[in-house]
């Protein structure tokens, strides 16, 4: 018993060294597109339903169908002259902006004019560099030494953006990601255990509506598209057991970024599919994956707002489901030279459920690790299960209640209780309390967090 | 004498025909940025009071004017008409915590709508 408290204390400790690191909202969208960060975000880095639809879109926003009417009635300016009519036409949708033929228009707050001569070498218009810092506190009473702790744990390099709404790219970059504490080291660990620290974590390019078709191809080191929420796509400060857990000596997470290609596309306006292969270094079989999820309610992943009747109230009008499924097959050993492989597969099946300030999140996975100590080929199953309530008590405060369930082979089963409130005074700064409750097979210990992130 | 008093006649409907706004006034200029409301309707001086306290609990009513006054939403940079001004506001209806009912949304719509129709005037 014991020695599952020292590893439960391990695991929480694990988890919150690897879950604190990770910041991926993105100023350099806002001050490219001029606007906040609750555009897309709830409370930052979570998505709203626009959030995740321009992250499927490459980063750009869901234009109009061309047949619907353009601005003012549908009076668009009249293009004259030679040379390229597509080029004419982008260049003249940039000088329709505002200080453009308008006299009287005083300086933009809402939007900025474009340069030319940016957009003609295809550069965005602000420089597409941010910063994401997060500063943490926690407590363990029943950690043996160091119960409470304050740490500064992760300092990341964060670009994105599109370039003339084709070629979208991502990035970050650790630049520092705090180790586990070991006092025989250093109070003050630099870089010492996390497995993306001072590293590439994601760098990837999506070409966009590949040939004129609703496919994206996106090439680089990513995260997978498998369950509907990205490891950064959350309020609270843990991860989901579901998409987080590992087996054994294996270090294969389903959110772990992986160097990647993968086709997406939004089809019927709220299906979503992806599918990808994966090559890992030694890899010497085929890796992929693939992902679906339907929209029901709400916008459609174009962000185009459902007809509603404004004369009559309906509860169901602010109401919308996702449902996703994933699977993911693969095989990965100890290291490049040994024979010792492990084949695996994870799947899952997400629902995400929103109606007015309530969303709740439910999620499901299961996988199986032929020999995931790499060695004795025992087969071990895994079952893990969340169900998280989301509640927003004002447009800057939200709380959450996770119930998390994990059951790996012969090992223990973890149940987690997690209650958490998350508010940001201002947008592009977190406060997050969060308190787990943990039970292993019966064993109960208590991890007490406190995370402050910025991004700016 | 009967050419006179129908030239005063015509002078005096010419007078009385001046119309009433051709085009909506913006007054105060960044964040503080908004329709003047002495020329706002009477019967949409409600939706304007709506707009002025509801709208800005997120986004400054520069926003509101600029995407009026041109015809393009300026963070999207997509059309803003009158089929836009019932998409932001069923956005707006359905955003948690944006605290405004249906039928202020319809008021304001219908607002934004006019105020479209005013901008488009010469």
């Amino acid at each position: 018993m014991q020695t599952y408290k020292h590893c439960l204390i391990v695991l929480c400790v694990t988890l919150v060294m690897g879950s604190l690191t990770k910041a991926h909202a993105i100023p350099a969208f806002s001050r490219e597109h001029n606007t906040e960060c609750a555009t897309c975000h709830t409370i930052f880095p979570e998505l709203n339903e626009y959030g995740d639809v321009f992250l499927k879109n490459g980063f750009v926003w869901a234009k109009q169908k061309k047949d619907d009417k353009g601005g003012n009635g549908g009076a668009k300016p009249e293009i004259r002259g030679e040379g390229d009519p597509a080029l004419l036409a982008k260049l003249k949708e940039s000088s329709a902006l505002p200080n453009g033929s308008k006299g009287e228009m005083p300086t933009m707050g809402g939007a900025t004019p474009k340069s030319e001569p940016l957009w003609l070498a295809g550069l965005p218009q602000t420089v597409p560099l941010s910063l994401s810092g997060t500063l943490n506190a926690s407590y363990n009473d029943d950690a043996p030494y160091d119960k409470l702790d304050l740490s500064t744990r992760a300092l990341s390099l964060l670009s994105g953006g599109v370039i003339r709404d084709k070629l979208g790219f991502f990035v970050k970059y650790n630049l520092f990601a705090e180790g586990a504490f070991n006092p025989a080291l250093s109070n003050t660990p630099i870089n010492s255990d996390s497995p993306y620290a001072k590293d590439l974590e994601e760098f990837y390019l999506v070409w966009r509506n590949t040939f004129g078709t609703p496919v994206n191809f996106k090439v680089g080191r990513f995260r997978p598209q498998l369950s509907l929420w990205k490891k950064t796509n959350k309020t609270g400060i843990s991860d989901l057991v579901t998409t987080s857990y590992r087996v054994g000596s294996s270090k294969f997470t389903s959110d772990s970024p992986e160097d990647a290609i993968e086709a997406n596309a939004v089809l019927f306006n709220r299906l979503y599919l992806a599918a990808g292969v994966v090559d890992r270094n030694g890899q010497d079989t085929n890796e992929g994956y693939g992902h679906i999820s339907l929209k029901i309610g709400g916008s459609d992943f174009h962000a185009r707002e459902p007809e509603l009747d404004l004369d009559n109230e309906s509860i169901f009008d602010y109401m919308y489901l996702v449902v996703g499924a994933y699977g993911y097959s693969g095989r990965n050993s100890g290291d490049l030279a040994s024979n010792e492989r492990n084949n695996f597969y994870r799947t899952g099946v997400d629902l995400d459920f929103m109606v007015k300030s309530l969303r709740l999140k439910l999620a499901w996975a299961k996988g199986q690790d032929k020999n995931p100590d790499f060695a004795s080929h025992v087969r071990r199953m895994t079952d893990a299960y969340v169900a998280e309530a989301d509640y927003m008590l004002t447009p800057d405060l939200l709380a959450l209640f996770r119930y998390e369930y994990h059951e790996s082979g012969d090992g223990p089963v973890i149940k987690r209780y997690i209650p958490a409130i998350s508010y940001a005074p201002i947008q592009n700064t977190k406060v997050t309390c969060e308190y787990q409750h943990v039970t292993t097979d019966g064993a109960h210990s208590n991890l007490a967090l406190l995370g402050i992130r910025v991004a700016f | 004498m009967r050419l006179t008093k129908m030239m005063v006649l015509l002078i005096l409907m010419a007078f009385a025909a001046t119309p009433a706004v051709a085009k909506i006034k913006v007054v105060g200029k960044g964040d503080k940025m908004n329709f003047d409301a002495s020329q706002i309707p009477s019967d949409l001086k409600g939706a304007y009071e709506i707009m002025k306290v509801k709208c800005i609990q997120c986004h400054t009513m520069e926003r509101t004017v600029i995407a009026i006054q041109t015809g393009i939403a300026p963070v999207t940079g997509q059309p803003f008409d009158k089929q836009a001004t019932k998409a932001y506001g069923i956005k707006m209806l359905r955003k948690p915590k944006s605290n405004m009912s249906r039928d202020e949304v319809k008021q304001v719509v219908n607002l934004m709508n006019y105020l479209i129709d005013e901008s488009a005037k010469p």
